[in-house]
């Protein structure tokens, strides 16, 4: 996984229990797409063989979370629609980049690097959210301990390739500065509503201004011709 | 020289490269991206395209744009911009997206590639849809263009006629917001459903309810003068709901759960009565511009046209000759629309003549790189695997295929498919409800060849030509209940494709079944709920893995996935 959602429940609220797996799904199908570039990518039969197997677990994983937000949502009838998972929105919340993958950005040493310290990451926030379900929801618990084990597992593989093909010293000035990376990047995604609070008083200055002169600015259609054809104009964009 | 059609930023971008020479590539970016319903500018497309064709400066004549950019942004804006504190919401996410949007569409295309800016052209929105349109039909001057749609350029429903000296006229024109499209979107909103995505599920749903609320909602939108009564929605100002509490005060409370019964019935009734709007607004839409064009015959495009069911009772109203709707009658195949609009602007006198089903790149040139060998086994030989795979299905099996020429539209018509045998009943639930997850109250599609098509089906001769690519719907006759009855919808439809090519593997493999004692097959897309039909190798056996499906057809062979 590589934006990790916030996880931190303390009261058991199934709605907000919902959101934050459906967060989680969301993660873990981003993190599935960013394995199955890498794996059509790399030209290494056995990490491409890896790459598919990760991608393969995470694409259970956000079955699993997925799963078990929709008997959350039944059991305590929650309104679904503002749960729902859209494929679309990964981009919005920040879990791809809209114009490339992260694989296509860096080296396979540092991408290692890079999903070593975000399973990381995303194990510790995967533990708190399990020990919430262990008091109430036992099922959930023990689902949640398998997706653990294998982000455990993803974890061990990438970091060991990346010791291994960094050398030691090297490995930890990386693996120190991915961690202050994913920190930062986790502290923007999560203070973008307070930017808004910046951006949102400019915006409606402009709304406004542009209330004014929309009478003048309204396009004006001219028809030269009964032909459609003759009376479009193929290099305006307006 | 290639024509290049682009259609992208706001629904499922894609690209279509043409030299009208039998070069055709459709691509969509979410094969390569692998999410579902990728609007963003189609990077990867044309990367794949510039790769496979070499293209540059000099080969290509012209890129062109499905839209007028500027145009189509600010038609919205405009008119929400007359209440600016209302709308503000919608407005500074309007702001946003021009940033990112089609305006820069010239800045975005030179960035992966050099092109001269008189190589750019735009079309215009409905004209991309009727163009594409034009390309589906032979004798084209006997047709009327009617596009139906959410909003294109501020326009939601339009007709043109086009003469045979190519002469393209508008005849009728109806603007937004008053639109059957976001009318249907909107209740697929209060149902809970994904705007723009699953609509297909209110029309599935609709089967099963009665038009109770008709009555109700022909007060909120006018079925005669297709005007909208804007204070039962929000789509011009809301981002996350698209009607208001007084359309909740009117239907009751929405985003109820449907798998309680009652929600069930009530939530049946509401999507048949939107259902039945939808229909009777058709037939007075084409009724007035079959009057004003003089033609009989009507080629339907826009994501209104994708309604299976509604195309079924047109078809029964004797209303027109001939209704033809294109395999991808929504903005994705505008891009084909785009590229022919570039050809007649280069020609005057000539449109693209295009093979209309299958118009993506090949499976060899999409897995150039992939050894098929490390992840697939090669079970049966291409002398015996039609027979072999046959004898599967026959026994319970399901299986993939994977071969030929990439499908053009929404749907897969046999090349990137998931087979069952359509006589087996448990082999049918388990495709529909354990592989594939999909609700209850969604039927699968059966095919067919054509020639067995009349024992089982019934179906109006006006509508007959869209039974290639699963267009429209059929009635099923007797014969078909005796065998075949869990493909049948509650309603007695089924949504059938007849395949007539002799020369592909999907004939062969029915011709091989009917020796064995079946006639039909179900045939459901390559894909998870939520994830894009399949496109490489890699996401074939990723996806077979997921759905847990252990054979798989390609071009050479059956295969069975390895263990890696």
């Amino acid at each position: 996984m590589f934006l990790i959602p916030k996880s931190s429940l303390k009261n058991f609220d199934p709605e907000r229990c919902c959101f934050v797996l459906n967060e989680f799904a969301a993660a873990e199908f981003s993190s599935a797409i960013e394995m199955l570039f890498a794996a059509k990518n790399i030209n290494n039969k056995k990490l491409s063989e890896g790459f598919i197997r990760h991608a393969i677990d995470e694409y259970k994983h956000f079955t699993i979370f997925t799963n078990i937000k929709n008997q959350i949502i039944l059991e305590y009838k929650i309104n679904k629609k503002k749960l729902s998972f859209v494929p679309n929105h990964l981009y919005n919340k920040g879990y791809i980049y809209k114009d490339h993958f992260i694989f296509e950005k860096k080296k396979i040493n540092n991408f290692a690097i890079f999903i070593g310290a975000n399973e990381e990451i995303a194990e510790k926030k995967l533990i708190s959210l399990a020990n919430h379900f262990k008091q109430h929801k036992p099922s959930a618990f023990i689902k949640i301990q398998n997706i653990l084990k294998d982000e455990e597992r993803h974890a061990e593989y990438s970091l060991r390739f990346a010791k291994n093909s960094n050398g030691f010293l090297l490995y930890k000035i990386k693996i120190t500065k991915e961690r202050t990376i994913s920190f930062l990047r986790h502290l923007y995604a999560n203070s973008l509503n307070k930017f808004s609070f910046i951006f949102y008083p400019i915006l409606i200055t402009i709304l406004i201004m542009v209330n004014f002169v929309t009478y003048f600015l309204k396009l004006k259609k001219v028809t030269t011709n009964d032909d459609v054809m003759k009376n479009i104009e193929p290099s305006s964009i307006a | 020289m290639y024509y290049i059609g682009i259609s992208a930023y706001y629904h499922e971008s894609s690209v279509f490269l043409t030299d009208n020479k039998g070069t055709n590539c459709f691509l969509k970016e979410e094969s390569f991206t692998r999410i579902k319903g990728d609007k963003n500018f189609p990077k990867k497309c044309l990367k794949f395209l510039i790769k496979n064709f070499d293209l540059k400066n000099e080969n290509i004549q012209f890129i062109s744009f499905y839209e007028k950019p500027f145009k189509s942004w600010w038609e919205i804006f405009y008119y929400s911009i007359k209440n600016p504190f209302k709308n503000k919401d919608f407005l500074i996410n309007h702001l946003k997206i021009f940033n990112s949007g089609s305006i820069f569409f010239y800045t975005d295309v030179n960035k992966l590639i050099n092109i001269s800016r008189n190589k750019f052209i735009y079309s215009s929105h409905h004209l991309s849809h009727c163009l594409y349109g034009l390309s589906v039909v032979k004798n084209f001057s006997e047709y009327v263009y009617v596009t139906c749609d959410g909003v294109g350029e501020g326009e939601t429903m339009s007709a043109y006629t086009i003469d045979t000296e190519y002469k393209i006229q508008k005849i009728w024109t109806n603007f937004y917001p008053n639109s059957i499209g976001l009318f249907y979107s909107a209740i697929t909103d209060f149902l809970g459903f994904e705007v723009n995505e699953e609509e297909f599920k209110v029309m599935s749903l609709s089967s099963f309810g009665k038009p109770k609320y008709k009555d109700e909602l022909k007060t909120i939108f006018n079925i005669n003068d297709f005007k909208i009564n804007m204070k039962y929605f929000e789509f011009h100002k809301n981002l996350n709901n698209s009607f208001s509490k007084k359309l909740c005060d009117m239907l009751g409370e929405p985003y109820l759960n449907i798998n309680v019964e009652d929600n069930f019935k009530k939530y049946a009734d509401i999507a048949c009565s939107t259902q039945l709007i939808l229909e009777e607004t058709m037939q007075n839409l084409l009724k007035k511009v079959i009057k004003l064009s003089g033609k009989t015959k009507v080629v339907l495009t826009g994501g209104v046209a994708l309604n299976c069911k509604m195309i079924h009772n047109l078809s029964k109203l004797d209303i027109f000759e001939e209704l033809v709707v294109p395999p991808s009658p929504g903005d994705s195949g505008s891009a084909i629309g785009a590229a022919n609009f570039a050809y007649l602007n280069k020609t005057k006198n000539q449109t693209l003549n295009l093979n209309t089903i299958f118009l993506g790149p090949k499976k060899k040139m999409i897995n150039k790189k992939i050894n098929k060998d490390n992840l697939f086994i090669k079970i049966s030989s291409s002398d015996t695997f039609i027979s072999d795979a046959t004898s599967k299905l026959i026994n319970g099996e399901i299986i993939a295929s994977y071969f030929g020429l990439t499908e053009v539209g929404p749907r897969s018509l046999g090349n990137t498919s998931i087979f069952c045998d359509a006589k087996n009943n448990e082999s049918v639930n388990n495709l529909n409800i354990k592989i594939k997850k999909r609700e209850h109250y969604q039927p699968l599609a059966p095919i067919l060849l054509e020639e067995d098509f009349e024992k089982y089906f019934s179906i109006n001769k006006n509508i007959q030509k869209n039974l290639e690519w699963m267009g429209a719907l059929c009635d099923a006759n007797h014969e078909l209940y005796k065998e075949y009855s869990s493909i049948i919808h509650i309603d007695g439809t089924c949504r059938t494709q007849i395949i007539k090519n002799k020369d592909t593997i999907t004939y062969k493999i029915l011709r091989e079944l009917k020796k064995k004692g079946s006639n039909i097959l179900v045939n459901t897309s390559f894909n998870i709920s939520k994830d894009p039909v399949v496109f490489d190798l890699f996401d074939v056996y990723v996806n077979m893995k997921r759905l847990n499906i252990k054979f798989i057809l390609m071009d050479d062979g059956l295969y069975q996935t390895k263990n890696i």
